[in-house]
């Protein structure tokens, strides 16, 4: 069963990212990940930041390297529009590591857009 | 650690394979190398040196139970200059990753012809060379090397963009393959230009000698790939060894052509008395003259030779002074002889 992505702790939800990919995170790397987007949001003149590793966006278009892998998450849009002006193709083709061979997740999958995270109500580990 | 002269000594005994096919095969190495790094840590520029540390640990753990015989883990912030550039001279490390400071682990493992960089610019380069024409091979050492570490680590990956590297150039597979080519006679005929225009086209990369930012030394080249995405890692290995077979055709009808025409024939022959003479010479520009007379039978000198003549060139390759063949007791005597076999 996959793990948190951020601390390989129990998972507790299940994120569709606006990558597409679907990322678990454990109750308290959610809360902390939903707090930092909320603060974000709030803040509109601070530049956009990795909640995990801090790395800029300012960086990435200065120095054009990420900080972490968790930065092509969160900085997905420009990430795409950097690598369609370096790569012929981005569509990925190669091998992929065991753990994602065959991989099922037993949560529930919730899809979740920015303005709805603060009307989610967690009871009990579900959602409600 | 014991001396200066040991760790030399062991290096380069240990590291011998890389040019064991120099000579008349325009194929002097093959290279495949995979980039990786661990889930959950930043990449190595944006580390704490704790977080370094951790994965020197992690990674250094894994090689030290691998059933491969020998292996070397090696300090390269603790060798002196000599040490680094026999290193680097082998392509075993990149120059920028021998100025990294403290922690820049290298772990070579001579039975599998792999070197590993740990916190280059990713986590883990895991490198590959053969001597010749055989990316095949390497590609293969690499994957089994690849999926041992696999079992015991996870690896940044995201199925959008694959395997995830500190530099987006280098996502997907994290693959670049390469080989270093000696093209004598393409070069002495100028068609070098033509050649590489039309490899570039087609999204292949020349670069020099060292790689990225480096000049070519005599006409030794390397080709490698440019895109580590949007193909598989076999489609990526083919396509550097269709180019290469192309190159190795033009090279030997360049050859050819040499052989048919007196004229041309004269000109290297007055080259190689000018390279043998008193005068200033640039090593790069000699050793390409030399490697053709090699080539064409001119001049007459085993491989072993041959061999020496390259060592001789590449250390002194950036120190270039009027009597460079002097330099060292084994290269006056060879000037002599290569005097002398031009001239009978």
């Amino acid at each position: 069963m996959s793990k948190c992505i951020l601390c390989n702790n129990n998972p507790y939800v299940v994120i569709k990212f606006i990558s597409g990919n679907y990322l678990h995170f454990c109750k308290s790397c959610w809360e902390k990940i939903k707090i930092f987007t909320l603060k974000n949001k709030k803040n509109k003149k601070k530049e956009k930041e990795c909640p995990v590793c801090k790395y800029t966006i300012a960086e990435f278009n200065e120095y054009r390297f990420l900080g972490c892998d968790f930065c092509y998450e969160y900085f997905y849009n420009e990430v795409i529009s950097y690598l369609k002006k370096i790569h012929t193709d981005i569509f990925f083709k190669g091998k992929y590591p065991k753990r994602f061979k065959n991989q099922k997740s037993n949560l529930k999958k919730i899809f979740i857009s920015e303005s709805s995270i603060d009307k989610i109500k967690i009871v009990n580990g579900k959602f409600k | 650690m014991g001396n200066s002269n040991n760790v030399f000594d062991i290096i380069e005994k240990n590291t011998r394979w890389i040019y064991s096919k120099l000579g008349k095969d325009i194929v002097i190495t093959s290279r495949v190398r995979l980039a990786r790094n661990i889930k959950g840590y930043p990449f190595p520029h944006n580390m704490t040196n704790e977080q370094s540390k951790e994965i020197e640990n992690i990674l250094i753990n894994i090689f030290l139970k691998m059933p491969f015989g020998t292996i070397l883990i090696i300090d390269v912030s603790s060798l002196n200059e000599l040490e680094k550039n026999i290193l680097i001279e082998r392509h075993l490390i990149s120059k920028e990753f021998s100025e990294n400071g403290t922690f820049s682990k290298v772990i070579i493992i001579p039975e599998k012809k792999l070197t590993v960089m740990i916190n280059e610019e990713d986590h883990l380069r895991i490198q590959v060379i053969y001597p010749g024409l055989n990316l095949k091979k390497c590609w293969s050492i690499a994957n089994e090397i690849d999926n041992y570490i696999d079992e015991k680590v996870e690896y940044a990956f995201s199925p959008n963009f694959g395997f995830l590297t500190a530099c987006p150039t280098n996502i997907g597979t994290g693959l670049k393959a390469s080989v270093l080519i000696n093209i004598p006679s393409i070069k002495f005929l100028k068609k070098e230009k033509s050649i590489f225009n039309m490899i570039e086209k087609i999204g292949i990369n020349i670069r020099g000698f060292y790689g990225e930012g480096s000049s070519p030394f005599g006409s030794i080249y390397q080709i490698s790939s440019s895109e580590s995405t949007g193909k598989t890692e076999k489609e990526i290995i083919k396509e550097i060894e269709s180019v290469v077979k192309l190159i190795k055709k033009e090279e030997m009808n360049c050859i050819e052509e040499i052989k048919k025409n007196e004229t041309l024939k004269t000109k290297i022959y007055k080259m190689m008395e000018e390279i043998c003479g008193e005068k200033n010479s640039n090593a790069s520009e000699s050793y390409s003259i030399i490697s053709l007379a090699f080539n064409l039978g001119i001049l007459k000198i085993d491989n072993k030779e041959f061999k020496k003549l390259f060592f001789s060139f590449l250390s002194g390759y950036e120190k270039i002074n009027n009597n460079f063949i002097f330099y060292k007791k084994e290269g006056k005597i060879l000037k002599r002889e290569i005097w002398e076999t031009i001239n009978v």
